[in-house]
Order: structure tokens, then sequence, then C-alpha cells
């Protein structure tokens, strides 16, 4: 009995540690991350602004970011995840790519990784943290 | 009191018999060889607007709009080559903005649905405007922020994949999506989910709305939807709706002319909304993960079959949905109905597997029900697999 308890406590220990690291740890092996490295082919940068916006988005949300994409200036990223076409996003938005401000998950990575959303969204480092929220229209 | 028991328990049996009858499958589905197209560069093999043309120029042909291109993409069934490109808008004196649905009724007479518009437009081989077809009253206000009309008896003719348009004597049966909201119970009074429209007139009729025991209940909009599908031979509609069981037959009218159990062994009911899936999104995407959903339907006058298309729970949970149809797809079970005596033929599984996926957009044509697959591993090539019922 004695035992089982001492084998809770150092568990409960040893998750409350873990959480504590957690909530103050820079989370750059998070998922999301993970991802964004994939696509990029470099660490997601603490000064940028990452905009996730499916292909597969509702038309006129989508169209919104494209549009976006097309004309932000150089500290917010976008990428688009599960292209319909690769080719046809590549002739719309070629010169953006060579500037490095969109990116295509032409292999959908994001499918593999289960990063999925139903709703754009927008990755960004705050409070120590790389926070993801929804995208909201307009900002 | 005995009597009674005895009584209860004899329509039990009948009952119970009648839905294991429901569920038998007397012959099987056997794959005989399908086709093969080659895609080009900017046709996904996943595009939302698509037709199977019986005659395209002598030809059996598929056809997608590729939206973002602004063209229809003509593919013949046998070559398995791109054989027309309909650039409507940049060849035609009309540039046409914000097409989605089209229909092809031959090579002269093609109609483009400006949806949003509330207009499909009758175009000719040189894509003039032969005639406009206005779906919205023009005495209904429209809300300057939405664009959406007012009138609750407004829809949007949507008519891609699995819905329908077809041409009949001097009307087209177009499906449509109503202007209400379906999460609420109001969503199932509405009749146009399923309307015409004359050509000559411009009247335009709501026909169809959802079957009496799913009124007065909340559905969302995934399992408020009605497949359909024509014979011009026998001048019949046959109605799959997403969360009923039953399948109807019905004449121009939408007057059931019969109706039959149509489910696949497993099958549970689709119960209706409860409150916590009216206020939460979360619940509403869980609502629709875990239920069986009726897809399409078809009609094979060569084999005089009536085939119908259900797709599984999906498996595992999912706390973000992604409409790639190709992420993480439900199985898929096929049946096929006698056309006369309505009993089940057949029925077949289909396991999505990491290498291939099934797509429930299908064709009937005399070798069998085509249904569509994309390699995952090569998704420039689209197929068709072809079954026949044995």
């Amino acid at each position: 009995m004695r035992l089982i308890v001492s084998f809770g406590l150092i568990t409960a220990v040893l998750l409350l540690t873990f959480a504590c690291e957690k909530n103050v740890r820079d989370q750059s092996d998070e998922p999301i991350a993970f991802y964004i490295e994939k696509i990029t082919g470099k660490a997601p940068s603490k000064t940028e602004t990452y905009i996730l916006v499916s292909d597969y988005g509702c038309s006129s949300c989508k169209e919104e970011i494209y549009q976006k994409a097309e004309s932000e200036s150089s500290d917010t990223v976008f990428i688009i995840t599960s292209p319909r076409n690769t080719a046809i996003l590549m002739e719309r938005f070629g010169e953006v790519i060579a500037k490095g401000n969109i990116y295509i998950d032409s292999l959908k990575y994001s499918n593999a990784l289960d990063i999925v959303y139903s709703k754009p969204m927008m990755l960004a480092w705050q409070d120590k943290s790389w926070k993801i929220q929804g995208y909201e229209e307009g900002s | 009191m005995i009597n009674r028991l005895l009584s209860g328990v004899f329509f039990l049996t009948l009952l119970s018999c009648s839905k294991k009858n429901a569920s038998i499958a007397t012959s099987s589905f056997k794959e005989v060889p399908g086709y093969q197209i080659a895609l080009d560069q900017f046709t996904s093999p996943v595009e939302d607007y698509i037709q199977y043309l019986q005659n395209w120029k002598g030809q059996e042909a598929f056809a997608f709009h590729v939206r973002p291109k602004e063209q229809i993409k003509i593919y013949g069934l046998e070559s398995g080559e791109l054989v027309e490109t309909l650039a409507f808008t940049e060849n035609g004196p009309n540039v046409f903005q914000g097409i989605y649905d089209f229909h092809i009724l031959n090579e002269d007479s093609i109609f483009l649905n400006k949806r949003y518009a509330y207009k499909i437009y009758l175009v000719n081989e040189q894509y003039e405007v032969i005639q406009t077809l206005d779906f919205l009253d023009q005495n209904d206000a429209v809300d300057p922020k939405t664009g959406f009309p007012s009138s609750k008896d407004a829809f949007l003719p949507v008519f891609n994949r699995n819905r329908l348009f077809r041409k009949i004597g001097d009307k087209i049966y177009v499906s449509g999506a109503p202007n209400l909201d379906a999460r609420f119970p109001e969503f199932s009074q509405t009749r146009t989910l399923l309307s015409s429209k004359n050509l000559q007139s411009g009247d335009i009729r709501p026909l169809l709305g959802l079957p009496e025991k799913m009124r007065g209940h909340a559905w969302g909009t995934f399992f408020s939807m009605v497949s359909a599908d024509y014979s011009r031979e026998e001048d019949v509609f046959v109605l799959s709706y997403a969360a009923d069981r039953m399948m109807y037959l019905a004449d121009r009218n939408m007057d059931i002319a019969h109706e039959f159990e149509a489910f696949p062994e497993g099958y549970k009911e689709v119960p209706p909304y409860s409150v916590t899936e009216v206020e939460s999104s979360e619940a509403r995407w869980a609502h629709w993960d875990k239920h069986y959903i009726f897809g399409s339907t078809h009609y094979d006058v060569h084999k005089k079959l009536i085939y119908r298309i259900v797709l599984e729970p999906v498996e595992g949970y999912q706390p973000e949905h992604n409409l790639d149809p190709l992420y993480k797809p439900r199985n898929m079970v096929v049946m096929a109905f006698d056309a006369e005596t309505f009993e089940k033929r057949a029925e077949m599984r289909l396991k999505q597997t990491e290498e291939g996926v099934y797509l429930d957009r299908c064709f009937v044509n005399e070798r069998g029900l085509n249904i569509t697959y994309v390699d995952l591993e090569d998704e420039d090539k689209l197929y068709f697999k072809t079954f026949v019922v044995e």
C-alpha cells in the first residue's frame, strides 16, 4: 500500500513538473512549429506571423487571405494547406512565392501530420510561446 | 391479454423480417475493366463541378469545371485524354465571373450557373448568352451586407456533384440550397430542395422538401440534403435523402409513386440535432462524423437497377475538419436494388486505403456503375472503377 502511495506521489510530482515546464518553455518542438519548419525549410521566426489557410476553406474567407498574401508586407508568411491543384496556385502566386511570402504545401504534409483546421488560422509568438488562433476577417 | 401479446409478437416478427429482407443481397458486385483519365496539370481529381457526358461530339466523355481557370475541360472516356477545353470567358463575347455549377445539354446548349447572383446562363457554342434564367424574385429585398435575399422561399440553384439538373420538356429541374439556416427546425419546412423553372414563362415551382417524418426537426446542412437522379426512359425521379433509410420514386410533380427500404447492413438511424448540437459547432461536427450519411443515387436503365451510396461514420475522433475529400475519407457502401421489385440485389463495402480513395462521384453507362477512384500516389490520373451486379 505504501509503495502504491509513493508511486502515485512521484507520478503526480513528475506530471506537475512537466506541466509547469510546458507552460514556460519555448514550444518550438510543437507539431505546428515542426510543420512550419517542414514547409518553409527553417524554424519559425518569432518576429513573423504565419497564416495557414486550407485551399478547401470557404471561398470568400480563402479569397480574402489570398488577396492579402498578394499584397502583404514581408513579416507575414502565408501557408496554403491541402492545395486542390498546385499548378493553379503556382500560376497565381508565382511572384509572391519567389519573395518567400507564401508557401504551398503541395505534398500535403499538413494532412499527414494532422495539422488540420476548419478555418484560417494565425500563428504568432506571444508571451514566450507559439499561439495559434482563428484568423479574424479584416485583421 | 394473451391474444394481444401474440398479435404484438406477430407484428414485431413481421417488422423484423421486413427489415431483414431489406438488408439481404441476393447477388454481388463484380469489378470489370474501367476507365483511366490522364488529367492535365490544371485539373484536380477532386474538382467540385463535374458531369458525365453520354455523347460529346461522338464520344463518351467526362467534364470538369476548373473554376480558377474559368474553363470546362472535357476528357474522352475511352481515350482518357483531354479532348476539348471550353474557355467560355476567354473565347466568348461575355466575361463570366462567379460561375460555379454547369450542365452541358449538348455542344450548343450549355448552362452556366452564376450561383451567388441567382442566375443561370444558357449559352451556345460561341458562348453567346441565349437566355438568362433568373432565380431571384425582383420584388424580394436583398440584404446589402450579405447579398442574400430576405425571402425564406428563395434558394440558390446548386447542382454540383450528386445534386440534380435536368431539362425535361420546356422546364429545367434543379436542386436548391434553401435560404434558411439548417441548424433550426424551420429549415425542415422548405419546399425548395428541388424546383422546376419553365423556360418559356420563367415561372419557378418549388417541388420538394424533406419527408414528413423529418419535418419539425433540425438536421444540419449535410443531413438535410437530397441526392436525385432522373430516368428519361421511365420518366421517374429517384430520391435519396442523406438521413433517411428509405428511397423514393417520384413523378415530375414530386408526388411519391413508391418508397422502399434501402439501407446497408449495420446501418444506424441518424437522429436530428439535440439542443447541444444546435448551439455548438463542435457538437455539430461530431454529429456529422459519427453517423452514416446517404449519398448519390443512380438509375441504371440498362440493367434495371437503382444504386445507392452510403458513407460510413468517420473512423476516430476529429477535433478539426478539413473538407479535402482525400483527407480521412469515409468508407463507402454501395447497394443495388431491383428497379421493379425494389429488392436488394447487391451490397459491397469499399474500404479506403493509404494507396487510394473511392469517392461518391459516380455515373452509370452501359458497362455498369462507374465509381471515381483517386490513386494517392499519382493524382495526375483519375480512375473510374466499373462494377456490375452478377
